[in-house]
């Protein structure tokens, strides 16, 4: 099978600091991976990279086949939650869905029938035509995760989809994630609650020190030690100890 | 953060505080920090971007000047002739207008402030420590604002009525604060307790415009208010003007002042003190308990904050989906008149200079050779024949220059959006973003501008007329492919970069070269068809060529402050 998004020798920094070390990944269609690693570790850099949104890079990003340099038409089957959730806040929220619909060439009538049921379902109704400025945190997070899937797309970068939304919305959007996959739709996300990571994803891929440092399912991840979390896992492969030290250092500063 | 004056002298009020109940010490260091954010703020007045560390206070300064300013301009008013109690009248009265204005648009932020409460109600602070800091704070500001503002008048009033008049004017002025205050807050109360924080930001808004506009072209009538020395106002007391709270102060002083004894006077006088005192205890009794109660509304506007679709907005979005040649363009035509009607700190800039832009024409120009006889055939005559229609030229400088505008916004940062979208050429989105303007801005004002120019210079100026939007549309797109490339609203609003006023000033000086140009072909008709195809032609090759670009042609004219918050992690 082809894979759907293909990067070799990934590369980019920021300035004299290098964020991304090679990074070499293949993904096939149906895979939800899970994203992981600490804050920093460039997690956000690698998606960003792929849609287009950093152009100074090194190595090579391919999606359906082609490399990304050579047009933007191939977003066209991407949707991207980004991490920062900004967006064009004085429009409505229906103004908002129906501008992205437009560019991403999806008829206006599918755009309005889908934008209108979309924000009914998530309990968006109300505020449809308010503006995005009076939404709370979770309502814009529903909004962009709306707007990502408005074009039916066949790829989802999702940076932190979860943030924000209350459990009974996590609920959805978690039973969305695994019905796209079995359309055979990929869904690369990331996120820092271990334990979502741990039962969503077919594949947990960990970032640490700009390369990739574990890959694979969780069952595959925890080895001979079945009884691990992930959590351990990610502790373990970032080189983290000592969360008890530090804690009780905090704890004893404030004290004195 | 540093020792403000202003706090030196808010301690000497600290007594009277801790007698209220008010922890004072908590108190100054509220005030300070709110002083301090300030300095800080981007000021509506002067615009531009915050000051950096070190000349916070330079932008607030700048902006008393101004007030000082204008200040000055009802303050000749008392030079004049006329009956002191007319003159002070109207003195008070202005001075109250501006005082109104600015209260709505600059103090706003401090009246209303919400955010302070998820960071000072979670704190082991009183609530009527809050609120008396918040109280010095506006103090602060107002008795700076109204030193500015009433300074030339007190000058000048003291060197010709003498030290008295500067003492009643003193008492006179702290009574019209209190009063203003005490408005303003309940107007907000009111528009609070019908309407949501939604309604009650964009009547901010509207106030703030109203107020810049005022202000601008109060600068330009500076120069006729002078005028006002030679003419003698007179105003006699009369009983209507118990509802005019000026004329209670301009009462009072001509009480003490002018020795005017008599029983209106008197009535005056006492209402004068009356009646700021009756509203500040309505404000503190009555208006004061439900404060917080309204303003929680502010911060959660909820899901009633919904938008009817203007007629107008519906018909660009029938036409745009009927007419616009590519889905992308149409698509930026509709979502920039959205952001163009709708972004608040946008509109803030926009509209004040826009009117500003079209006003000074009139003002500069047109006021001047009218003379006395403001009658409309007096006015046709005077312009009709001749090449005074080159003059409609003048009006188009702003709308033609501004056209920059569609690259800012508050929300900048949202940008992003067009990376991830599957945009082949974003001379489309700008081509679309650029008649979203036209539309939003312009449809309606050339419209009057033709219906007017018709009516007033007759139908044979309607060649000239053609000529000249021609030419100004021209400039707006040669302006917009030779300048530099940024995507709409893709630029932090408030630090419009120096270039811009180059390329402002290049657009202004091609457009009066191109006047030029129509001047000397004016009284030749085969002429103006042949420069009019021209014109035409070069319109047309321009909008066909001109949006052609690629995202690689963008990026090396993007500068790194606007590609940063797309690399940020």
């Amino acid at each position: 099978m082809e894979p759907v998004i293909e990067m070799k020798q990934l590369m980019m920094s920021y300035g004299s600091q290098a964020v991304l070390r090679g990074v070499n990944l293949k993904v096939y269609p149906g895979q939800i991976i899970g994203y992981i690693g600490a804050n920093g570790a460039g997690k956000s850099t690698t998606v960003k990279i792929v849609l287009g949104l950093i152009e100074q890079y090194y190595g090579e990003v391919t999606i359906f086949g082609r490399d990304i340099r050579a047009g933007v038409e191939y977003k066209g089957r991407i949707g991207y939650v980004p991490e920062a959730g900004d967006v064009y806040d004085c429009l409505s929220g229906q103004e908002y869905l129906t501008f992205v619909g437009d560019l991403y060439g999806v008829a206006p009538e599918v755009v309005a029938r889908r934008a209108a049921r979309l924000t009914q379902l998530l309990g968006l109704a109300d505020s449809y035509r308010a503006r995005i400025s009076t939404y709370s945190k979770g309502m814009r997070q529903k909004l962009l995760i709306i707007a990502s899937l408005i074009h039916n797309p066949d790829i989802l970068f999702w940076d932190e989809p979860i943030s924000g939304l209350d459990a009974n919305s996590v609920m959805i959007v978690k039973e969305v994630m695994a019905g796209l996959a079995h359309q055979g739709k990929t869904i690369f996300y990331s996120s820092h609650i271990m334990e979502v990571v741990e039962k969503l994803s077919d594949r947990i891929v960990l970032l640490h020190n700009g390369v990739i440092a574990a890959d694979g399912p969780i069952a595959e991840l925890r080895g001979a030690g079945v009884d691990k979390s992930l959590h351990d896992i990610f502790n373990k492969l970032t080189g983290f100890r000592g969360h008890k030290e530090v804690a009780d250092e905090i704890i004893s500063l404030l004290v004195t | 953060m540093s020792e403000y004056t202003s706090l030196k002298m808010l301690d000497f009020f600290a007594a009277i505080f801790t007698r209220l109940g008010v922890n004072y010490k908590v108190m100054r260091r509220i005030v300070q920090v709110k002083l301090a954010l300030d300095g800080r703020n981007v000021n509506v007045l002067t615009g531009g971007a915050p000051p950096p560390e070190g000349q916070e206070h330079s932008s607030f300064v700048k902006s008393m000047w101004i007030y000082a300013f204008v200040g000055l301009a009802p303050a000749l008013a008392m030079l004049s002739q006329g009956s002191l109690f007319a003159v002070m009248t109207l003195y008070f009265g202005i001075v109250l207008f501006i005082l109104l204005t600015s209260l709505v648009s600059n103090f706003s932020g401090l009246l209303l402030e919400v955010r302070d409460r998820t960071i000072l109600s979670t704190k082991p602070v009183t609530s009527r420590t809050i609120s008396a800091a918040k109280l010095a704070h506006i103090a602060i500001h107002l008795t700076i604002l109204c030193t500015a503002l009433a300074g030339p008048g007190l000058a000048l009033g003291a060197y010709r009525f003498g030290f008295a008049f500067f003492g009643v004017m003193v008492v006179s002025l702290v009574l019209l604060c209190m009063l203003a205050v005490c408005v303003t807050s309940l107007l907000y109360i009111a528009v609070l307790r019908y309407f949501d924080g939604e309604k009650l930001k964009d009547i901010i808004i509207m106030f703030q415009i109203f107020l810049m506009i005022t202000m601008n072209l109060g600068f330009q009538l500076f120069n006729r208010t002078i005028g006002l020395r030679g003419l003698a106002i007179y105003l006699e007391p009369a009983w209507w003007q118990i509802f005019v709270p000026p004329a209670y102060f301009a009462g009072l002083i001509s009480f003490v002042v002018g020795a005017s004894r008599s029983r209106p006077y008197i009535l005056l006088s006492l209402l004068g003190f009356a009646v700021p005192v009756l509203a500040m205890w309505l404000h503190i009794s009555v208006v004061s308990p439900h404060i917080e109660k309204y303003l929680a509304k502010l911060e959660s506007s909820g899901s009633t904050a919904r938008y009817r679709e203007t007629t107008l907005t519906l018909l660009i979005q029938r036409v745009t989906r009927l007419i616009a040649p590519e889905r992308i363009e149409g698509a930026f035509i509709r979502f920039a008149h959205a952001m163009l009607t709708k972004e608040r700190a946008l509109k803030l800039q926009l509209y004040p200079q826009f009117a500003f832009g079209v006003a000074l024409p009139f003002i500069a120009g047109l006021l001047p050779t009218l003379g006395n006889e403001m009658s409309w055939g007096a006015l046709s005559d005077a312009l009709r024949g001749g090449v005074n229609v080159l003059f409609i030229y003048a009006f188009l400088v702003a709308p033609v220059s501004m056209v920059r505008f569609i690259d800012y916004s508050e929300s900048y940062r949202a940008s992003w959006v067009y990376k991830a979208l599957p945009l082949k050429n974003p001379g489309r989105a700008m081509r679309g973003a650029m008649q979203g303007y036209l539309l939003s801005y312009l449809a309606l004002p050339v419209l009057v501008l033709i219906v007017v120019t018709l009516a007033l210079l007759g139908v044979e100026s309607g060649k000239h007329l053609v000529i000249i939007l021609t030419s100004s549309l021209l400039v707006m797109l040669l302006g917009a492919c030779l300048g530099k490339k940024r995507m709409p609203f893709s630029a932090a609003l408030g630090q419009v970069v120096g270039g811009d006023m180059v390329e402002s000033l290049a657009r202004v000086i091609f457009l009066g070269v191109l006047a030029f140009i129509h001047w000397r072909l004016f009284s030749s008709n085969i002429f103006l068809l042949g420069y009019f195809v021209v014109l035409m032609l070069a319109v047309v090759i321009v909008w066909r060529t001109a949006f052609n670009f690629t995202w690689e042609a963008l990026r090396e004219a993007e500068s790194p402050p606007t590609e940063a918050p797309l690399v940020s992690r």
